[in-house]
């Protein structure tokens, strides 16, 4: 749980800036406290001083008259008291050379003397005016000293606290900035995956959603290549086959050489042919998939049955067994041509990989909402290894004996993808080969047919 | 010169089975990887045909196989996988030279010979000793110049000899390189095959090594 908070950047950024931020304003606290405390306590005492300064000049008490002054004392200006009557009768001055303005108002007022401006306080007490005046400029020094030694600190604590935040963040994306060279340093072609060891939880998702859609680019890379040398190999044996055959026709001698080498062009041909034919199938379905014009409904049973007899002849040529033997009546969405051509399909390579005197099981199974042609044979079945790759294109099996176009079960695919069929390739349960199984959605009609 | 022919495309193999016997090679044809491997344990080729994409046991496997027991046999790799890498890692495994499907028979034929001349150490291709030379690309035998006319199985007997003047060639060694599996050998045939060669090439040039065999002398003119 711990190594998850600090490996969220989010969690990770809030925890060490509130830290941060927390220390500086406790240390800014504390020193703010401590300098408002010191600095009132001696404005305090300084103005007590100056009260008392101020308060000395004007009080007679060694035999001067009221308005005798010591002269030869040093006169403070930065305080002046005045006692007055209300009718101008000065009682007490606390300076001999300025003369405070009476008012008639209690309060604050402004007033210039001496080249400066005081401000004065006045109070009316009975008959009283008692007026205190003080220089503005000092009481402003005094005020900006103040606000200085306060926000010093502050001014400090900012600069602590700019760098801990460029601290923390400048850490806290550092695996960020780290994929970001990863990727940008790597070569064009690769399609390696970025390594996401140590990445914040934010952007792990981003680099494993990455690292997905890469790994599906070098797929469909491989699947590129295979194709190619696939075809490659398919495309060419049956033109080195024919080639061969035409210079051995072009070498017989006699009579017999010349028939076996007619003969031999001749399967050579329909082979290329049917290679031929099966890419043209493969492409008319391949484009077909765009464009949905003949889809209707069709009972898919009767269809299983116009496919079983189009390659009977086939299969009593090797003594196969080849029987239907569930037939579910279903209607199926779809194109009734290209179902035909998928079943022709599976039942052509069930048929070639059957051995002589084998069995092949046709059933068409209803299954609730969904209906399943299941075809099983006698046949060596395929290796659970290529059940993957054994619908690409061109792809045959390594060391397939019985020659073809590498290209059936592809048609096969593409027809039942076409539909939204599901196919499944399995080692069958009842003959010991090969069962293939396409699973269509069933289609009712609301009223029955018939 | 007997050939060892691996393939697994039944259309490919006959055609080349017969072209290479027409051509007056012993041939012998296997479908998959396993039984070529069997096959060249006990018997010695002096060049094999081999396709890469095999049953059971994939071509180039069979040529690991083949060049860790160091079976030197010229090996002609004829594919129809034409990627540059694959023709280098089949040449790295330890085949002699790549053909790609479809080819053209004359080009295998002459690949082949070269690969079989140069296998006995020879560059020129055209074997002379003694007045008798043969050029194995256009089948041409001549004595003092005259050419000559002989069966293909003499001039198999006649190349296997020439090839190397001097060494000595058993009966059955000569049997082994002439015949495949599916010919019968009747007990005499190569002594019926040397007695009419001497007859048309002169009698003083392959020699009987009693209870040996024969070899073309080299004291001999």
């Amino acid at each position: 749980m711990k190594r998850k908070v600090t490996n969220s950047l989010r969690a990770r950024l809030l925890l060490l800036l509130f830290s941060a931020v927390v220390i500086t304003a406790c240390i800014q606290l504390f020193i703010a406290y401590r300098t408002s405390l010191d600095e009132t306590n001696e404005i305090f005492d300084y103005q007590m001083q100056q009260m008392a300064l101020s308060l000395r000049p004007g009080l007679n008490f060694d035999g001067y008259g009221s308005n005798g002054f010591r002269q030869d004392e040093e006169e403070s200006f930065e305080f002046i008291v005045q006692v007055a009557t209300t009718n101008h009768k000065v009682l007490f001055q606390s300076s001999s050379s300025t003369t405070l303005p009476l008012r008639e108002t209690t309060g604050f007022t402004l007033f210039d003397a001496r080249g400066t401006t005081y401000k004065l306080y006045t109070l009316l007490h009975g008959k009283q005016v008692i007026q205190v005046a003080q220089d503005r400029a000092a009481r402003r020094s005094l005020a900006r000293n103040l606000a200085i030694r306060t926000t010093t600190p502050i001014m400090v604590m900012v600069a602590l606290l700019l760098f801990m935040v460029w601290w923390v963040v400048t850490s806290s994306l550092a695996p960020v900035y780290r994929v970001q060279r990863q990727i940008s340093t790597r070569e064009a072609d690769s399609l390696d995956e970025v390594d996401t060891a140590g990445l914040p939880n934010e952007v792990r998702p981003l680099v494993e959603e990455l690292n997905l859609l890469l790994r599906r680019m070098r797929q469909a890379f491989n699947a590129q290549k295979n194709f190619v040398a696939d075809a490659a190999h398919e495309l060419r044996s049956p033109l080195s086959a024919l080639k061969l055959q035409v210079e051995q026709l072009r070498r017989a001698h006699t009579e017999k050489d010349r028939e076996v080498a007619v003969h031999r062009l001749g399967t050579g041909i329909d082979r290329a042919t049917r290679l031929v034919e099966q890419l043209l199938v493969l492409a008319k379905q391949q484009s077909n998939s765009n464009s949905n014009n003949s889809t209707k409904h069709f009972d898919i049973n009767r269809l299983c049955l116009v496919a079983f007899t189009d390659v009977y002849p086939l299969a009593l040529q090797k003594h196969i067994d080849m029987g239907l033997s569930q037939t579910d009546e279903c209607f199926v969405m779809g194109q009734e041509e290209a179902i035909r051509i998928m079943l022709r399909n599976i039942l052509d390579n069930s048929i070639k990989y059957s051995p002589e005197h084998g069995k092949i099981d046709f059933k068409v199974i209803l299954n609730g909402r969904s209906v399943c042609l299941l075809i099983e044979d006698t046949g060596p079945g395929i290796p659970e290894s290529d059940y993957a790759r054994v619908m690409d294109r061109f792809y045959r099996i390594p060391g397939n004996p019985v020659s073809g176009s590498g290209l059936g079960l592809s048609i096969v695919k593409t027809i039942a993808d076409l539909h939204s069929a599901t196919i499944e390739i399995s080692k069958s349960n009842t003959l010991g080969g090969l069962s293939v199984s396409v699973t269509f959605q069933a289609y009712r009609l609301v009223t029955a047919p018939r | 010169m007997r050939l060892l022919l691996v393939e697994d495309d039944t259309m490919i193999g006959e055609s080349v089975l017969d072209l290479l016997r027409d051509e007056g090679y012993a041939v012998d044809w296997v479908k998959d990887g396993d039984v070529a491997i069997s096959v060249l344990e006990n018997q010695q080729y002096d060049l094999i045909l081999l396709d890469l994409g095999l049953p059971k046991c994939d071509g180039l496997t069979v040529l690991k196989i083949l060049r860790d027991r160091k079976n030197r046999t010229p090996v002609l790799v004829a594919t129809a996988r034409d990627g540059i890498a694959q023709r280098i890692e089949g040449l790295d495994t330890g085949a002699d030279d790549y053909i790609v499907k479809p080819y053209d028979l004359g080009e295998l034929l002459a690949r082949i010979r070269a690969l079989v001349r140069r296998s006995v150490g020879r560059a020129e291709p055209i074997y002379e000793y003694a007045g008798v030379s043969i050029d194995p690309a256009t089948r041409e035998l001549k004595v003092e110049g005259q050419p000559v006319m002989v069966s293909a199985r003499e001039w198999a007997i006649l190349e296997l000899l020439l090839a190397r003047p001097g060494i000595v060639l058993s009966r059955n060694q000569l049997e082994d390189r002439l015949y495949s599996w599916k010919d019968g050998v009747s007990s005499n045939a190569i002594e019926v095959h040397i007695h009419s060669l001497r007859k048309k090439i002169g009698a003083e040039l392959i020699q009987n090594v009693r209870g040996v065999g024969y070899m073309i002398s080299k004291g001999s003119p």
